[in-house]
């Protein structure tokens, strides 16, 4: 009885006092700027989660890139500020809230993944945040928001020249097709697929794998013969998926005359990975994105260091290392204003000269790079992508307007 | 027709590593009444410890799978002893706790491994392919298929046509009787919860051979493990064959025909046996 | 005189007043607390109220039914999907229309679902609704209106990006301190409302469900359709908890149907207390920011704290944080009642 009478008032004194506070106490004074002297630069990596393996290599990519320009851009020191987005678009959400908010950061290197990208797409347009891809992004990223850098091309930018390859330089005029069923895996092979029509091609067998299949036996066995499809275009978002994918071919090989395969993305494989499958992959063709032996003095200069520093080849180490040095190299055109509009004008419209080759970003964000094609052989005794073509700069999507 | 038999062998290799995986789980849900949902982070648990045997210092594969059932059960075994025995019953408790060890396991494997997936591995001995009757077909997932049935039959004499597998079996319709007979329940939970841990563990490397090792097979394994339950029926493993070996063989042949349906085939199955019959295909009420 | 006065106030803290205080200081700390955080932190409290509301509906048929479902995830979806969608395909924004068709969709699928996941109870319970949550998360990855299409045609994102707070009143926009406010009160509203639920015969039913219902049946009460009318109930506020997920996040995709979404309302009604009714929001406050400050202090070791938390509340804490602070409250109460008087 007692508790009933208090129910009403107590509930209205609530909504009372919330509307009270809301109105009449002033809001708190907005978090104060960190003192003006350093810069902060955030990176979102996936340390946790089913894509964990990508984090430490970009952030050892950002590290080396930080040590290089000696931890200063424009006469300031830099931090960078490391947060986990956990393979997960809620997560990188609330990560790049907090960078940017909490933190006061303006620019973020990541997220990795295109449903990251795509959920922190329409706060980081609001907020003026600049931000940029590792590898790839899709197109609607891209063209709907005006933010977002895509390094160093958009997916389907990235794979139309591998079409124009396959039908001019190697004479395929059919194509069959396997990607990893999500965004990035249906632009990528999108790409391929753009360029190899454009040019006169056809594809006749297309097969999307879910994220996390475990065998791809069963897609080997509908795969058609040679009779039906000249090439297999094969896309997976990682190296071991890949590697299975292709011990599957093998065992299939061995029954039926399967097309041969050509990879989008080769750069997922590790040299042990190669040595381990020699038989198949010793002649295939490939798009490369980057090459850690194409002959250049600034890529030699970044792989020594690299080597010198952690003892391995870069791969998509590469990636993380070029954001971050396009970042302090934007910093010293802007004499170290790092607000949007100073850094979109310093970043876009302009070339720079990467590890990877020369790289440009359009008003609209989209990546200008080389697409090299390679071909997996064997020199000596490593097996290794050897470039066989240089598409220069030629990363154009059919679908993101020009300047 | 080598389609259709390719697929069927695709099928069978597929489902008997989700037997593997299957049995054990099914084994102490249904016969001792303990969730483990951790279970899948065994067989993870197991395949990596395989991988650091085979592939980091170059043993025997064989021995590998051996140790990494070894690996597996002990840390099953010290999660029944020190946690779950506290919680004959209670299923909320059990369910938060083996979730919470799931994530443990997973994230110690990702510390000590690292993200890198480790590439499917096995006995150099069994490189190449079987000719069945004009039919190639790699050795490893005839091997794989070989194991399994091996291991079901065992397994099923030991539930069906031994002491042990009467004692664990009234022991679950009734604890107290069972203890009065002057039998030590206790030591023969823990002996079957070693053995389904076991099991896990080498199934993570034998397993290895088609799928290879990765920090995501924790959860990965455990959700396969549950469908096959759901679909078998709990308790008895003569279901967990059936239902590992049915969604085995519709995922195989769902995958090479309708691939835009992949992700669907294995739900589809699961939620058709839910309404047509509920504990399972050959399931027994606990 | 002296001597009644102190009387009175003894009997006071005793009685209504002392029942009282607690929820009057959480009350005034939950109101005044944002003003003085950090953005992050107030993001992760609107969170909190989300999965808070949330839990609590989930635990009318964990707690007082004693169900472990864990599928609940495919109302708390159903919620969110239903607000995304109407921004996104309908430009449809007004709380007023998104946030009682988010509860009618995910009471309908409950209507639906219900018959078949109640026709069993503990292991095969569990496992039938995980069994839906996984059935979703399939479709909703698959079907096109639920993503978003790439100029190529296909789909780029599984999931609806760039979800907007509601519009409240026609014209005022909500800034993220009042879409706080907002569903502070929307939270303490679906509070009371399962309070006078959980107080009336009908919640005792449940319980009496609970405890034995051969028991139940044979008193006269039509067991079936008691549990029937309380899932559908907690799948209503497990679609409110989504909108309001929804609108925070800013993005809803298809793994908040699975069992990712579906096991936390269950792991914060037992850290939390499901023995009563506002454990599971202690439960929700305790995870959402454990998990938060354990992935910025140690960003890729969090998952073996989080799991460490878990263990150890099953392991020390099994009545549940809640139920305990409960108990210390009354202890606190009466001792300083006693000492007054």
């Amino acid at each position: 009885m007692e508790r009933k009478k208090l129910l009403l008032p107590v509930s209205v004194m609530c909504l009372v006092a919330t509307l009270l506070i809301s109105g009449c106490v002033p809001a708190a004074a907005p978090p104060v700027a960190p003192p003006v002297e350093r810069i902060k630069i955030g990176a979102l990596v996936d340390l946790t989660g089913p894509i964990a393996d990508m984090g430490p290599r970009f952030k050892d990519g950002i590290v080396l890139a930080l040590e290089t320009i000696n931890y200063t851009a424009a006469g300031r020191p830099v931090e960078v500020i490391f947060e986990d987005s956990g393979s997960s678009p809620t997560i990188a959400m609330e990560r790049f809230k907090k960078l940017h908010e909490t933190d006061g950061v303006n620019i973020i290197i990541g997220p990795l993944m295109g449903d990251q990208q795509s959920a922190v797409a329409p706060y980081a347009d609001q907020h003026k945040v600049l931000y940029v891809g590792y590898i790839n992004s899709t197109t609607d990223c891209v063209r709907d928001y005006g933010t977002f850098l895509a390094y160093p091309a958009t997916c389907i930018g990235q794979q139309r020249p591998s079409g124009w390859y396959l039908y001019e330089e190697l004479g395929y005029r059919t194509m069959a097709t396997l990607g990893s069923d999500y965004g990035g895996g249906h632009d990528y092979i999108a790409g391929a697929v753009y360029g190899f029509e454009e040019k006169g091609g056809e594809v006749v067998h297309q097969v999307w794998a879910p994220i996390g299949t475990p065998d791809f036996a069963p897609y080997m066995a509908a795969m058609p013969t040679k009779d039906t499809a000249d090439v297999l275009c094969i896309f997976l978002s990682s190296g071991e998926d890949a590697a299975r994918c292709l011990m599957a071919y093998r065992d299939e090989k061995v029954k039926r005359d399967l097309p041969p395969v050509f990879e989008l993305i080769v750069d997922v494989f590790t040299p042990q990975q190669y040595k381990d499958l020699e038989d198949i992959v010793v002649g295939m063709y490939a798009q490369s994105t980057y090459l850690p032996l194409r002959d250049d003095p600034i890529n030699n200069a970044f792989v020594a260091a690299f080597i010198a520093k952690y003892g391995e080849t870069p791969v998509i180490q590469q990636n993380a290392y070029t954001d971050m040095m396009l970042f302090a190299q934007a910093l010293e055109i802007t004499g170290g204003d790092d607000s949007f509009d100073a850094m979109w004008a310093a970043m876009t419209k302009r070339e720079f000269q990467t590890p990877q080759g020369p790289l440009y970003y359009s008003s609209y964000g989209e990546g200008f790079s080389n697409v090299y094609i390679a071909q997996i052989q064997k020199v000596g005794d490593e097996i290794l992508p050897v470039i066989v073509k240089v598409y220069e700069m030629a990363t154009s999507d059919p679908y993101v307007p020009k300047d | 027709m080598e389609f259709f038999a390719t697929s069927l062998l695709n099928g069978l290799s597929f489902g008997m590593i989700l037997f593997l995986i299957a049995a054990g789980l099914s084994i102490i849900i249904g016969v001792m009444g303990v969730v483990n949902l951790s279970h899948g982070a065994l067989y993870m648990f197991g395949g990596y410890f395989g991988w650091m045997i085979a592939q980091q210092l170059g043993l025997n594969f064989w021995l590998a799978v051996f140790i990494g059932g070894l690996a597996a059960g002990l840390v099953g075994l010290g999660i029944e002893r020190a946690f779950l025995r506290r919680l004959y019953k209670q299923l909320n408790e059990q369910v938060l706790l083996t979730f919470g060890f799931l994530y443990i396991i997973t994230n110690i494997c990702l510390w000590v491994w690292g993200g890198d997936a480790k590439v499917p591995f096995w006995d150099p001995a069994l490189s190449g392919s079987f000719n069945l009757a004009g039919l190639l077909y790699p050795k490893t997932r005839i091997i794989v298929i070989a194991i399994g049935t091996v291991l079901a039959v065992f397994l099923w004499w030991l539930q069906d046509k031994t002491r042990i597998g009467a004692i664990i079996r009234a022991g679950m319709d009734d604890r107290e009787m069972v203890t009065g007979l002057g039998i030590n329940l206790d030591r023969v939970s823990m002996l079957i919860f070693f053995l389904a841990a076991f099991i896990a563990g080498s199934a993570g490397v034998i397993g290895a051979q088609l799928w290879g090792v990765y920090s995501y097979q924790g959860i990965q394994t455990l959700l396969f493990a549950l469908i096959v339950i759901i679909v078998g029926g709990i308790g008895s493993i003569q279901g967990a064959l059936v239902g590992a070996l049915t969604i085995g063989v519709i995922d195989a042949f769902g995958r090479a025909l309708l691939p835009e349906l992949s992700m669907f085939f294995m739900f589809m199955v699961m939620i058709i046996i839910l309404i047509a019959k509920p504990s399972g295909l050959l399931g027994r009420k606990i | 005189m002296e001597k009644d006065i102190q009387e009175r106030i003894r009997r006071l803290w005793q009685g209504r007043l002392g029942q009282f205080a607690p929820f009057i200081i959480v009350g005034l700390i939950l109101l005044i607390i944002p003003r003085f955080v950090r953005a992050d932190i107030q993001l992760m409290l609107a969170k909190f109220l989300a999965f808070a509301t949330f839990a609590i509906g989930y635990n009318l048929v964990f707690g007082y039914l004693g169900l472990l479902s864990l599928g609940h995830g495919v109302y708390f979806g159903a919620g969110g999907y239903t607000v995304a969608l109407l921004q996104y395909h309908l430009d449809i924004y007004s709380f007023w229309i998104a946030m009682p068709l988010a509860i009618l969709i995910a009471v309908l699928l409950a209507a639906i679902l219900g018959p078949i996941v109640l026709r069993s109870t503990g292991m095969y319970f569990l496992l039938l609704t995980f069994a839906f949550g996984e059935l979703f998360y399939s479709i909703a990855w698959q079907m096109k209106f639920m993503g978003v299409l790439s100029v190529a045609g296909h789909i780029a994102v599984r999931g609806i990006p760039g979800i907007v707070y509601p519009e409240v009143i026609p014209g005022i926009g909500l800034t993220s301190t009042t879409f706080y406010y907002f569903i502070l009160i929307g939270f303490v509203i679906c509070y009371f409302v399962l309070r006078r639920i959980t107080n009336s015969p009908f919640g005792h039913a449940l319980v009496g469900i609970r405890e034995s219902e051969p028991r139940m049946q044979a008193l006269g009460y039509n067991t079936r359709r008691y549990k029937y009318i309380a899932f559908v109930i907690s799948a209503g506020f497990s679609g409110v908890g989504g909108a309001m997920f929804a609108w925070n996040n800013a993005m809803i995709d298809p793994s908040h149907f699975a069992v990712g979404t579906s096991f936390l309302p269950m792991v914060m009604s037992i850290i939390g207390g499901s023995g009563i009714l506002f454990g599971p929001a202690i439960g929700a406050l305790i995870v959402i920011f454990a998990e938060y400050f354990a992935s910025i202090t140690m960003r890729a070791r969090w998952p073996l704290i989080l799991g460490g938390i878990f263990v150890a509340s099953v392991m020390f804490a099994r009545a549940g944080v809640g139920v305990y602070l409960a108990r210390l409250w009354e202890k606190v109460r009466v001792r300083y009642g006693n000492t007054k008087g």
